[in-house]
């Protein structure tokens, strides 16, 4: 798009036609005389006829370029999409892709080098009057000046978060729109095919990426130690291979401080490895691969508990709650004991149902008041419903009576609902239950679920341990309520329970209350990182749209092409002075001619 | 290039200059005073037939060569005469004249046409050779040939011949080959053939034609006329120069282009000279400020 920032001088364009003009007013037409050795003459000047007409025409086009060429300068004349006379104020967004796959190294070189150099080459075309964000996968863009910006790049390094390629150029793009100026978006990725999403805005992008082969990458992807905890006798380790080819590869695996054990691992073949000896308390197992270019994925740690099994006492005269627990007995998840009490509330740990009769639900909940605990029944709700899916209960248990739970001096954590309303909740130690263990009450006592719920319960009540799910880094996870501290590395970070919290890096953090620890998170790579396989070019241009992409060499020089306008009245001005140099020479040639 | 000095002044017709001989007299009356100074000077006949079989007598002209006086006849009749033997009176002679447009053409007011002065020149040299009782005959030709005059000795045969060249008028383009064929069928003896023209005409057609002349064993003269302006481009502006014959036209500064013109000129005299030699065939410039009489003997002094 040609552009003027003076147009009006425009209007001094006819004064192109002058050297035309002058050309045409100079032409008379000689006398003709007759002659009959034409032929002669024609032989002796034919070459230099020629020359000379040639050297006339160069002169007429030289002249009439030298004042189209002041002309255009002295308009202002721009020029979008050209490469010539630098660019106007730009907004320029630059999405350097530095999430995990950015650490594998091509080469001996670190990929993420290479793109902050080929971002650094970027921010070598800007000006001081663009206007520049640096978005990266550790959180949303960021504004700057270019040397504000290269010392953001200086410290870059490979994040174990994940970076939506889509999500950050859609940002990228309502940047630029909202900047009110050209510009583009400049994404210097690894262009993993697994980060590639949509992206809306209309925004032009540059997509900068490397064009070298994807290097071959295996990683462990799968490290389990069952439901835990393991008695102090062992356990059985599950680990799984992913790679690229089919190749076995030698692992080892182990408690963190003690001698790993070798195992070979086939990809994609989950192996099982017992492990005899288990250090008491919460430890840390590791399973470790050779290292290979993609390191991030070569090492998977998680967090296991390791404690004799809790002690649990019972009304033997509940019969379907009797047999569940003796079937924890006999597992040796559970033993007769005073360490939690099932089916009342007792004076440590409880798992509390509401009594047969509803008369005694005011002793009840006087008796849980004075415990503290935040919750307490209230009327009976009869019916037929379902419990609500939720990570605790997963599948849906039919409830034909409950007593409604109501949160008193602040409640607790819910951890299953039946028609949105609490039905399981805990409070501390105290874990209740809306239903009564009976089939009457619900359909759980005759669920297969049954005993395993009832192994979760105990547990929780028993220890206040906290079961969470993996995490991936980077990602947000809700906080249990009792928490004040999550612990990683040694490092002891404050946290609100109850509250969203992101891990930044893979591996184990303790969740803490005070100085005990409540349980463990361990969080996990993205999976996605792994796979490095490329976007296609023309995936990424149909996905994205007004897409260009380039390599590392040429990519940066078109940065400001996109959406900047080129201010050619540098090159103007240097093409005047080139055409008074022609013109000087060729009049003075035609010159000595004539 | 040279060529003989134009700027001798003498009472000699032959070797006034050709403009100021024209202004003395038409063609018959100059041309015989052309060749009257010619032969005087020359003191002896140009040509020298040798040839044991006598045939006639003819009357004493100044350079005929005194071996052939009949002294006996000059006792008896107190008048000079010369013997003719055979061989002379079989030479026969045609002379190619160009009547093409580029022919009438001079560079000067004061300088005759190219025309005009072949056409004395050719006058001249048929009275030369019909004196020598030599056969002579006239091919006149612009595209293509206008008329012939078979080569005869007889007396008339120079009038017939004078009274062609004086009814002469340039036509359009040349076509020398055509006209040199046409020579063939009237010289059926071996002879000698003139061709005098500009030489503004297809190089390779008429060196085709002459050489297939001489192989037929005729003597091959060419005589090259040529304008001074011809040779040397005058000083000037910028100037339209259309050919005659063709329409071509070129435009340019004559004081521009002097030298490379003339280069031109003098490799194109080069080039028809070194042909003709390379045939056997005698070729000589005549520029037409030449005296008539060095052109005669030019001609003339094979």
């Amino acid at each position: 798009m040609i552009g003027f920032s003076a147009p009006w001088l425009l209007l001094g364009l006819p004064l192109a036609a002058v050297p035309l003009l002058l050309h045409l007013v100079h032409r008379h037409e000689p006398p003709e005389v007759a002659f009959p050795a034409v032929r002669y003459l024609d032989d002796a000047t034919r070459d230099h006829r020629r020359r000379l007409h040639l050297r006339h025409l160069l002169l007429l086009i030289v002249r009439t370029l030298l004042i189209l060429a002041l002309v255009f300068a002295a308009a202002g004349m721009r020029c979008a999409g050209i490469g010539l006379g630098g660019h106007a104020a730009s907004a320029v967004v630059l999405v350097v892709d530095n999430s995990a796959s950015s650490g594998v190294i091509v080469d001996g070189v670190p990929r993420l080098s290479a793109l902050v150099g080929a971002a650094g080459r970027v921010l070598d075309e800007a000006t001081s009057a663009d206007q520049l964000w640096l978005r990266t996968a550790d959180g949303p863009a960021v504004p700057g000046t270019r040397a504000q910006l290269r010392q953001r790049l200086a410290v870059l390094a490979p994040t174990t978060s994940r970076l939506d390629l889509g999500t950050a150029v859609t940002e990228g793009r309502t940047l630029v729109a909202q900047a009110n100026r050209p510009g583009a978006v400049v994404v210097l990725s690894d262009m993993q095919r697994s980060a590639l999403s949509a992206s809306v805005g209309d925004a032009d992008v540059l997509v900068i990426r490397p064009t070298d082969a994807v290097p071959q990458n295996r990683g462990i992807a799968e490290l389990t130690v069952g439901s835990g905890p393991w008695g102090v006798d062992g356990g059985l380790v599950t680990l799984s291979l992913q790679s690229t080819d089919t190749v076995p590869v030698p692992a080892a695996v182990g408690f963190e401080g003690a001698p790993l054990r070798d195992v070979l691992l086939v990809p994609g073949v989950p192996t099982a490895v017992r492990l005899a000896v288990v250090p008491r308390g919460w430890s840390m197992l590791r399973a470790v691969l050779p290292p290979d270019e993609f390191r991030a994925d070569d090492e998977r740690a998680v967090a296991m508990y390791a404690a004799p099994p809790p002690s649990v006492r019972w009304d033997p005269s509940e019969r379907f709650l009797n047999a569940a627990l003796a079937v924890l007995v006999a597992d040796g998840r559970a033993m007769p004991g005073e360490g939690v009490r099932v089916g009342d509330l007792g004076s440590g740990a409880s798992v509390v149902v509401p009594p047969a009769d509803p008369a005694l639900l005011g002793a009840l909940n006087r008796r849980l008041a004075a415990r503290g605990v935040g919750w307490q029944y209230e009327g009976t709700v009869r019916g037929e419903e379902q419990s609500d899916s939720a990570a605790f209960l997963p599948d849906p248990v039919e409830v034909h009576s409950r007593v409604r739970l109501e949160p008193s001096r602040g409640g607790g954590e819910v951890l299953a609902t039946v028609a949105r309303e609490p039905w399981v909740v805990r409070s501390g130690d105290v874990i209740l239950v809306g239903s009564r263990f009976e089939p009457a009450w619900s359909g759980l006592p005759l669920e297969t679920g049954f005993v395993p719920l009832l192994d979760a319960l105990i547990r929780q009540a028993f220890r206040g341990e906290v079961t969470l799910p993996d995490g991936i880094a980077g990602m947000p996870i809700r906080l249990p309520d009792p928490l004040s501290a999550v612990a990683y590395a040694g490092q002891r970070q404050p946290v609100e329970g109850g509250s969203l919290w992101v891990p930044k890096s893979t591996g184990v953090y303790h969740l803490l209350v005070g100085e005990d620890t409540l349980g463990a998170v361990t969080v996990l790579l993205d999976p996605r990182e792994s796979d490095l396989t490329r976007a296609e070019d023309d995936a990424v241009r149909t996905l994205w749209g007004r897409t260009t992409v380039a390599g590392f060499e040429e990519g940066p020089r078109r940065a400001f092409l996109a959406g900047g306008r080129g201010d050619l009245r540098g090159p103007l001005l240097v093409l005047a002075l080139l055409c008074v140099f022609a013109e000087a020479g060729l009049s003075g040639r035609v010159g000595q001619r004539n | 290039m040279s060529f003989p000095s134009a700027t001798s002044r003498t009472t000699r017709p032959d070797l006034l200059l050709p403009a100021e001989v024209a202004r003395l007299g038409g063609l018959e009356v100059t041309t015989q005073a052309i060749v009257e100074g010619f032969l005087h000077g020359l003191h002896r006949s140009p040509r020298r037939g040798f040839s044991v079989e006598f045939v006639e007598h003819r009357q004493y002209q100044p350079g005929d060569d005194p071996r052939y006086v009949d002294w006996k006849l000059l006792g008896r009749t107190d008048r000079l005469y010369v013997k003719q033997f055979e061989e002379e009176t079989n030479l026969r002679a045609m002379l190619v004249l160009d009547a093409s447009a580029s022919m009438a053409w001079r560079g000067e007011e004061g300088r005759l046409t190219k025309l005009d002065y072949a056409t004395r020149l050719s006058a001249a040299l048929a009275l030369v050779l019909l004196r020598q009782r030599d056969a002579t005959g006239l091919v006149t030709f612009d595209e293509q040939v206008r008329d012939i005059l078979p080569a005869r000795v007889r007396a008339g045969q120079w009038q017939t011949l004078a009274e062609s060249l004086a009814a002469l008028r340039p036509g359009t383009g040349t076509a020398a080959d055509v006209a040199l064929t046409q020579v063939v069928a009237a010289l059926r003896r071996r002879g000698m053939v003139v061709l005098i023209s500009d030489l503004l005409m297809d190089r390779t057609l008429t060196l085709k034609a002459l050489r297939f002349l001489r192989h037929r064993g005729h003597q091959v003269l060419v005589l090259h006329i040529a304008d001074p302006a011809e040779l040397d481009l005058a000083q000037g502006d910028e100037t339209r120069f259309r050919d005659p014959e063709t329409g071509a036209v070129v435009t340019v500064a004559p004081s521009e282009w002097s030298s490379e013109y003339r280069e031109t000129v003098a490799g194109v005299v080069r080039a028809w000279g070194s042909a003709c030699r390379a045939s056997g065939i005698r070729y000589a410039l005549v520029p037409t400020d030449l005296p008539f009489g060095t052109a005669l003997l030019q001609a003339l002094s094979a």
